[in-house]
């Protein structure tokens, strides 16, 4: 799906957010059909079974707002007693899943991942 | 009211999201994706979450019936659906590159609910690929000591995919 | 006015040839001959059998026999070479009538033709005994004889298209048929008496440029066997079984591609899980005990059954045992209510 210089650079995007966004834990970028291509994290999660339910997730949110007529699926938010996962879609073929242990950080993990995602578009829209 | 679903899982491309929109009264709502990896070589897209179809029975009740994803890696996906399921269809698609193998791995995965209920097997695209034939099925069968209906079917037939459920309905109740 | 024949030692797969044969061979080279085991001018003899051997021994100077082995070691008059084949069994046939007196007919049954049941204008004749199913009687017989024999042959049945069996590929050909749904008149064919049914011997070769030049289909050879037993057996039991055997399904038939009624779904479910004989079965099924036979007749012709004489454990049948575990009624309501929504009831 993409390159290796692709997913060097991708992984380098997801650096940057881990470093800039010290509430961020991890972030991972898989196709919509849950195959991980790229994943930075601060601790030790079982990201590959992650991106796997991310697709999962993603791809129900684009056939709910599908049967439900509202659009575009824009994210996809999990609030939880241990902090929050948020799935998004970077293009139609990629998705990116966030998450952070800070219960009220919701506002930021949306603006920093939102911001990652264009620049991943970015970037695999240059290349 | 308790959910009365059937689940048809099996390999990708086996055709459940056909098998579930022959039976289904709604247009199919699919989680399908494109495919990206070896197996866009076989189908260009692949269900990721679930497929779900509605028939309505004469008594109102709605009879629920859901696709699992095919690969393994959604297996998580398949544990949720059959959730309280009231029978299960296995799909294997003859053409693959190891069908027996494909059925292997969704009869170990839900032999548990097998033992404690029961389920049907279609061998779909025969015409295409005619080994392994319907005995080496059976034979394999019966190295797991399992007695299950196997058929031969084409999907796009309705008829088909009728013969299976009745099969199953069959099988729930005399083949306890 | 006709000639007997009576066989003695012959396998089973050999005596239904020669009755097949026979019928066959009446029809085409114009002579008249019937099976008589109990008063026959001549018999047939397994010579290489001992039993077959010791009866030549006994009887060929007072009987007039035919050895039938592998080569003609008894130097016999009248031998027929193993396997056997159509040709010479009726070459052999048209010389004895040059020797023998006619009888009549009533003497061995022809004037059996008396019972009340009927299939298709044509008597059934109390030989068949009104307990048992021959299926020599029927298509089923003529395939099984065709597959036995591995001859290649059309059938023509009134008003039918011609079908071809070509026993070489385990397969028959006719026009396109639903064998799931068969129609009333096709009902009739798979119903129809060896009588009914006329059969020609061809080669392969004309089988085959008969099929491409007339685009005939494949079928299961053993799917029109099938066929033919649900069809023409009427609740008799088919010969050499007992209803008192428990059996099991082997394996699930493919209904794919079977004529079937949804009480065969039933009856092959319970069946795959439970050894019981034919009373158990239709009393668990809550079928009519005619149905039941009908299915186990055509299950045992298809080689799909498992069977033991009385309720025991055996090492190839352990689910012997019914596991009497009734399914809720409000269960039983739903998989009901299932089938009446499929249209399956």
């Amino acid at each position: 799906m993409l390159s290796n210089l692709e997913k060097v650079q991708t992984t380098q995007l997801l650096k940057s957010l881990l470093q800039n966004t010290s509430e961020i834990c991890a972030a991972v970028v898989t196709t919509l059909d849950g195959h991980l291509c790229a994943k930075e994290q601060r601790d030790e999660y079982a990201l590959e079974r992650l991106a796997t339910m991310g697709s999962t997730l993603m791809s129900l949110g684009d056939t709910i707002t599908a049967e439900l007529k509202m659009g575009a699926c824009r994210n996809i938010i999990s609030e939880n007693e241990g902090g929050i996962v948020a799935f998004m879609h970077i293009n139609q073929d990629l998705v990116l899943v966030t998450l952070t242990q800070q219960l009220n950080a919701l506002g930021m993990l949306l603006a920093h991942s939102r911001r990652c995602a264009a620049e991943i578009a970015k970037l695999l829209h240059n290349t | 009211m308790k959910e009365i679903k059937l689940v048809f899982t099996g390999s990708m491309g086996a055709g459940k999201t056909t098998a579930i929109s022959a039976l289904s009264e709604i247009p199919v709502i699919n989680t399908d994706v494109r495919a990206t990896d070896e197996a866009a070589l076989r189908k260009e897209r692949t269900t990721v979450a679930m497929d779900y179809g509605e028939m309505t029975l004469s008594d109102g009740q709605k009879l629920r019936l859901y696709g699992t994803p095919g690969q393994e890696r959604f297996s998580y996906m398949w544990k949720i659906l059959m959730e309280g399921a009231l029978g299960l269809i296995i799909l294997v698609d003859n053409a693959g590159e190891h069908p027996l193998q494909d059925l292997d791995l969704y009869l170990t995965h839900f032999r548990q609910y097998i033992d404690s209920t029961s389920a049907v097997i279609g061998v779909t695209r025969m015409d295409m690929a005619e080994q392994p034939g319907l005995d080496e099925y059976y034979d394999y069968l019966a190295q797991k000591e399992l007695q299950l209906p196997i058929f031969s079917v084409d999907v796009r037939d309705r008829d088909n995919v009728v013969m299976m459920l009745e099969a199953l309905v069959a099988m729930l109740e005399f083949a306890y | 006015m006709h000639n007997t024949l009576s066989t003695y030692a012959l396998e089973k797969r050999d005596k239904l040839f020669i009755s097949s044969m026979l019928e066959l061979t009446n029809k085409k080279f114009g002579i008249n001959w019937a099976l008589d085991e109990t008063n026959a001018q001549v018999t047939l003899v397994d010579v290489d059998q001992p039993t077959g051997a010791n009866f030549w021994e006994a009887y060929q100077s007072e009987k007039k026999l035919i050895a039938f082995a592998n080569t003609n070691h008894l130097r016999a008059s009248w031998f027929l070479e193993k396997p056997l084949r159509v040709q010479p069994f009726t070459e052999l046939l048209k010389k004895l009538s040059e020797t023998l007196p006619l009888v009549a007919t009533e003497e061995v049954g022809r004037a059996e033709k008396t019972t009340a049941q009927t299939r298709g204008g044509v008597q059934r004749t109390l030989n068949e005994s009104a307990q048992h199913y021959d299926p020599v009687h029927y298509l089923s017989g003529v395939l099984q004889t065709a597959l036995l024999a591995q001859q290649a042959q059309v059938v023509s049945f009134s008003g039918f298209d011609p079908l071809y069996l070509v026993p070489q590929e385990k397969r028959c050909y006719t026009v396109t048929m639903n064998l799931t749904r068969l129609t009333p008149a096709q009902k009739t064919l798979f119903s129809a008496r060896a009588e009914q049914l006329l059969q020609r011997p061809v080669t392969l070769e004309q089988a085959r440029s008969a099929i491409a030049e007339q685009e005939l289909k494949p079928y299961d050879i053993y799917a029109f066997i099938w066929g033919s037993a649900l069809l023409s057996a009427d609740g008799r039991l088919l010969t050499g079984h007992s209803m008192q055997s428990f059996v099991r399904l082997k394996q699930w038939p493919n209904f794919t591609h079977l004529p079937r009624e949804p009480a065969h779904m039933k009856l092959a479910a319970f069946m795959l899980k439970n050894a019981a004989n034919i009373p158990r079965i239709a009393s668990a099924t809550q079928l009519p005990l005619a149905t039941v036979i009908d299915f186990f007749n055509a299950c045992a012709l298809s080689n799909l059954l498992l069977t033991q004489k009385a309720q025991s454990t055996s090492p190839t049948m352990n689910t012997t045992q019914l596991v009497d575990k009734p399914i809720s009624s409000e269960k039983r309501g739903l998989l009901g209510n299932i089938l009446r929504r499929l249209g399956r009831t």
